[in-house]
């Protein structure tokens, strides 16, 4: 456990309820408007947070227009170029976008990230996925989605060459790779940034993914809803991680949390559910057939329970963490659904600033995590909520940073310069 | 402000001689300065090793919130690149710099271009020039995936946008195939400028840092 927990404000233009961008003071357009997104960073910075992370796909997130036209999931900006202009707009929170090494070659994204890294004086981070969605697949040529075994075999590869253009020691010497997938015969040829290279973050949970990080990952973002499982998934990790001959504290175990901080319990159930009655029933179950990777939902009654479901080469982990609780709970296909939809299968937590910070103290302090994602329902409000109300909590605590410790990423997440 | 003040700048010449901070300068003062336009290069690295330019789009995005008027073009090769992620970045860049973005068709340093992008896996006995072409139009067919009235944001009836605004693509070519839609909006003016360098006008090429502050009328 390191002395103060890390933050990471996971930003999406309109907030991570799937109905967020309904809620009255929701900033809808965001997806469209840069000034938005810089008041979001720039708030996550007067948080003194380590990060503000941006999600990714290269192509619409629902296949059935009618669905998608009812969310707000289907425009916003390329991340990498927004980052760039967020380095202009802060001096000390650092950057991090997602990328996949299945749509992309190592040597743009590596020359993309460092070029983000060089302009923020050291502040970029790379979050690896691999993609699993068909919908994506479809804008990068007829051969469809690959198996996820595959998918993992090029994304270990794409990592080891982007890993070797990022040596600082070597950066305007010729790399050699002759891989698979890859032919890379360069160098990046441009001044690395004073955290070396860019923070490598990834949130892959499978087997494979989990090996993938512990032997590249600086961060890992992780889906978990109980301290059991969260502390079963860092302790796994850092186990991985020795076994590949890496220092554990070099990798920070990050789970997503989807805050609603209320000012007393009281109005908890009421903020909660007033979110919940805008997700319309098809919007909530398409989301869930989505993270399920499945079509077996069709036609099936909204209040009967989950069908048996076969495993699927999109996301495996995810899939069965869903399954996992709604056998738990004795849910309907709609309250999962619903579950889901309102925090897309991570660890919610309503209550009041002291309430979130115990809570948060719990899994830190028990070493279940080494910092969290935060994911506010709705933006701009429920992220400045959070920095006003429950930073101070933990700062009041000692569990979180008065100032920044470093200019660089590296330096803020604890990592040794690269 | 100086008399002969360029139309358009070209930034050129060994990426040594255009050091972070210098370069930050000269775009910050051709803008205030009234220059129109600003041509970033994006040359990789040489294939035997040196030096090169740091990437051309992501120094736009930086240079966006930094600069009001200028337009801002990148110099990019598409080879190192697939036509919906260059696509969606440009696009991306218009909206961050509200409607100054564009791309310049390059043509990079083939044989170094090879070397850095897997060009022995991918790009082995293509037909460069038919990919070009083929890459231009799903990248201008893409740019109209969204009417510009597509986005309602329409929270009471729970529409965001209406479905009958947002366009698949469906190109199926000799080498991409791409169903679309784009999932970044257009700039609600327009959409990123596509074109060459003869098409660009009088440009006046720098090859220093030093040089262009000269220039623009200022010291470092």
């Amino acid at each position: 456990m390191s002395e103060h927990m890390k933050l990471g404000a996971f930003l999406m233009p309109t907030g991570h309820h799937i109905a967020g961008w309904r809620h009255p003071r929701a900033a809808a357009d965001a997806g469209i408007d840069i000034d938005h997104m810089v008041r979001l960073a720039q708030t996550a910075e007067r948080g003194l947070f380590d990060l503000v992370f941006f999600e990714d796909a290269a192509g619409l997130r629902e296949g059935r227009v009618d669905l998608a036209a009812q969310a707000a999931r289907s425009v916003g900006f390329e991340p990498i170029s927004l980052l760039a202009a967020l380095a202009a707009v802060t001096s000390r929170v650092g950057l991090v976008a997602t990328a996949s090494t299945s749509y992309n070659e190592p040597y743009a994204l590596a020359r993309a990230f460092a070029t983000v890294d060089l302009v923020s004086n050291g502040r970029a981070g790379w979050n690896l996925v691999t993609s699993a969605s068909e919908i994506e697949a479809a804008n990068f040529g007829a051969q469809g989605l690959r198996a996820h075994r595959d998918r993992y075999a090029r994304a270990g590869e794409f990592a080891d060459v982007v890993r070797q253009l990022w040596d600082p020691a070597t950066r305007n010497a010729t790399v050699h790779h002759r891989g698979e997938s890859f032919a890379v015969e360069q160098g990046l040829g441009f001044p690395a940034s004073p955290q070396g290279a860019p923070v490598m973050v990834q949130a892959g949970a499978s087997d494979v993914g989990r090996d993938l990080a512990a032997r590249t990952a600086d961060v890992v973002f992780v889906a978990t809803q109980t301290f059991e499982a969260a502390k079963a998934f860092r302790d796994d990790l850092r186990a991985r991680t020795s076994a590949h001959g890496r220092d554990p504290d070099a990798i920070k175990i990050m789970p997503g949390m989807s805050p609603v901080v209320v000012e007393s319990r009281a109005e908890a159930e009421d903020k909660f559910a007033e979110l919940q009655a805008l997700i319309p029933d098809d919007v909530g179950l398409a989301l869930l057939a989505s993270y399920l990777a499945t079509d077996a939902l069709n036609g099936l009654p909204l209040d009967g329970p989950l069908p048996d479901l076969k495993s699927t080469e999109g996301m495996q982990s995810r899939q069965q963490l869903v399954i996992d609780q709604s056998r738990r709970d004795g849910l309907s296909i709609r309250q999962v659904a619903q579950h889901f939809a309102g925090a897309r299968g991570h660890w919610r937590l309503v209550g009041t600033p002291s309430d979130v910070a115990d809570q948060l103290e719990e899994w830190f302090v028990g070493g279940a995590a080494d910092g969290f994602n935060v994911m506010p329902a709705y933006f701009p409000d429920e992220l400045d909520i959070f920095v006003d109300r429950v930073v101070p909590e933990l700062q009041r605590r000692g569990l979180f940073r008065s100032n920044y410790a470093s200019d660089t990423l590296r330096g803020n997440l604890g990592l040794p310069v690269a | 402000m100086p008399t002969d003040l360029p139309r358009a700048l070209f930034l050129s010449g060994s990426p040594s001689d255009w050091p972070l901070g210098d370069l930050q300068l000269v775009v910050q003062r051709a803008d205030v300065a009234g220059v129109e336009t600003l041509v970033v290069p994006d040359g990789i690295a040489p294939r035997d090793g040196g030096e090169a330019w740091p990437d051309a789009l992501i120094l736009m995005g930086w240079f966006a919130p930094q600069t009001r008027s200028i337009v801002l073009l990148g110099a990019v090769s598409s080879l190192g690149h697939q036509p919906y992620n260059l696509a969606r970045r440009l696009a991306s860049l218009d909206l961050i710099s509200r409607g100054r973005a564009g791309w310049v068709i390059a043509d990079g340093d083939a044989d170094a271009e090879f070397a850095a992008f897997s060009g022995a896996n991918r790009l082995a006995g293509v037909d460069l020039a038919a990919r070009q072409r083929e890459f231009e139009t799903v990248v201008d067919g893409l740019w109209d995936s969204w009417d510009a009235d597509a986005l309602l944001f329409d929270k009471e009836g729970g529409r965001f946008f209406e479905p009958s605004r947002l366009h698949s693509l469906n190109h199926q070519g000799e080498h991409f195939s791409v169903r679309g839609p784009l999932n970044v909006m257009r700039w609600q003016k327009g959409r990123p400028r596509m074109t060459r360098f003869d098409k660009l006008g009088p440009v006046t090429t720098v090859a220093s840092a030093n040089a262009a502050l000269a220039l623009l009328g200022g010291g470092a």
